[in-house]
């Protein structure tokens, strides 16, 4: 994306603002940035989700799909591509799998290419599925082997056997 | 009238450049569509969920208030907004959007937004660690009852793919008065968003110097990790604040008469606007930072909370001119400021 401003260097800050009621978003180069005036009209009332990444995200995604529409629908909400990326949401949590190939360089772009997630693991979720996360774990075992990181390794091992046991505990219940 | 002592009546750690932390976290129920395809049988279900499941909170000592924005009316939607319990964005629509308030304002459960579940958890002054810690328990609680949509690689799946991850968004309100002087705070927003962060200015506070930074990561990294990452910038931010002071006031002889003539306007004004008061504390902050008049920072984080125009006009009951609120908020100020004991 080109900065709004010169419309000559490439946009590396994104700007959000709320003159009169009416969201604005800017993306300037650094140079624009550094001559911005943010002090003045530059206003956020709160901190929210409804964020200004979000129009990034449609923004990006509109430029993309026009070409190529697809006819693709999540079974579980019946969001078609085209109408995830007028709203800038998704239908479901299912969408995420039905256009993860689609939405994959969008979030690469947002998050980092190959970014995956480090936080918090819902004790529910290992219980839900707890093959799937077995496999996963113990792929991530064999590179922590491999690229000897052997304090991760073991700490992996360790959970694997706790998921182990706690995956055979449940069958019983 | 409540008997819990309000978060923003709360000393806080670096209160006099921090206003407040905010943490919050994005949760979606597994099983149903994203919020804006729900439909209204749907939509009934998850708050009632969602309710039920934070009656576990009164094992951390919560107990929440309910408000069901269907009911609510236009003022009482201003007042939250002022109070900050909930986005603009969130109050503009009623139905199907429910806030559960515990009684000290500091934790807040928004449902039926954006996503399903908001948890939201303010303190005064720099606590994005604690701040974050609460929310997490808060989480871990209601996910006793609730199964909240997550997937291993992307962790928690939000209706927007910006917040998928953590699903966490930390925010700290600074007030960033000598910087603004210095115009090096644009300077400043740029070098935070290559940090993944982004400085807002603000007007829920009133003064044009506040500011608000957010932490926006939340793929790749845990959440004591967003957490921590944001109180060394901000703690950075609040030396680079504290020498712009110093440089913007040396000088200044006239600073500390000013300073006390605003207190004095505050103590005895019969008419205050917004406005006034607004850039009064925002003065009076800049007093306490430099160490020249000595004042609980709670104390401006309740006026500028308290003192909006649809808090006063809340407060009073009654419909109002801008002339009777003005005088309303200098009544109000009065009594706030009689209440603590005033310098030597
Ligand atoms: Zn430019
Ligand atoms: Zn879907």
């Amino acid at each position: 994306m080109l900065c709004e401003k010169c419309r000559q260097h490439p946009a590396s800050v994104s700007y959000h603002q709320i003159i009169d009621g009416e969201e604005k978003w800017l993306c300037l180069c650094d140079g624009c940035a550094e001559s911005f005036d943010l002090s003045h009209p530059f206003t956020e009332e709160f901190s929210d989700f409804s964020d200004p990444k979000q129009n990034l995200f449609r923004s990006r995604l509109s430029g993309r799909v026009a070409d190529e529409p697809t006819k693709k629908r999540c079974p579980f909400c019946e969001s078609h591509f085209d109408e995830i990326t007028k709203t800038g949401r998704l239908g479901c949590e299912h969408c995420y799998e039905v256009f993860f190939g689609e939405l994959r360089p969008t979030l690469d772009h947002l998050h980092g290419a190959g970014t995956v997630h480090k936080g918090k693991v819902p004790r529910r979720h290992t219980e839900s599925d707890p093959s799937d996360r077995l496999m996963q774990l113990k792929e991530r075992l064999q590179q922590a082997i491999e690229s000897q990181a052997f304090e991760e390794a073991a700490r992996l091992r360790d959970l694997i056997r706790l998921l182990e046991q706690a995956s055979k505990g449940g069958e019983e219940a | 009238m409540s008997i819990f002592l309000k978060w923003y009546e709360e000393n806080g750690s670096e209160d006099a450049v921090v206003l407040s932390s905010t943490v919050s976290l994005a949760r979606n129920l597994s099983g149903y569509p994203f919020s804006h395809l729900t439909n209204q049988t749907e939509r009934e279900e998850i708050i009632q969920k969602i309710t039920a499941a934070a009656a576990r909170l009164d094992r951390l000592g919560l107990s929440m208030r309910t408000v069901d924005l269907q009911t609510t009316e236009d003022l009482q939607r201003m007042v939250l907004a002022e109070h900050r319990l909930a986005s603009r964005e969130f109050l503009r629509r009623s139905g199907g959007r429910v806030l559960l308030v515990s009684g000290d304002e500091s934790v807040c459960l928004a449902i039926g937004g954006e996503d399903h579940l908001l948890i939201s958890v303010t303190a005064a002054g720099l606590e994005c660690e604690k701040t974050m810690r609460l929310a997490q328990q808060i989480d871990d609680l209601l996910e006793e009852q609730l199964t909240f949509a997550f997937q291993d690689r992307l962790g928690y799946l939000t209706a927007s793919p910006d917040h998928l991850g953590t699903g966490m968004q930390a925010s700290v309100m600074l007030h960033l008065f000598g910087m603004d002087r210095l115009s090096l705070t644009a300077k400043l927003a740029n070098t935070v968003s290559k940090m993944g962060m982004q400085l807002y200015g603000v007007r829920a506070f009133g003064a044009t110097h506040d500011y608000q930074i957010t932490n926006r990561m939340t793929l790749g990294l845990t959440e004591e990790q967003a957490a921590m990452n944001l109180e060394t910038i901000v703690r950075q931010i609040i030396d680079r604040e504290m020498a712009a002071q110093s440089e913007c006031l040396q000088g200044a002889e006239r600073f500390e008469d000013r300073l006390y003539r605003t207190l004095g306007e505050l103590q005895f004004a019969r008419r205050l606007s917004l406005e006034e008061l607004q850039a009064a504390l925002s003065l009076l902050r800049v007093g306490i930072c430099q160490k020249r008049i000595s004042l609980p920072p709670r104390l401006l984080n309740t006026l500028a909370i308290t003192a909006g125009e649809a808090s006063i006009l809340f407060g009073k009951g009654e419909f109002l001119s801008a002339g009777g609120r003005e005088e309303a908020r200098a009544e109000l100020v009065r009594a706030r400021l009689s209440e603590i004991e005033l310098l030597k």
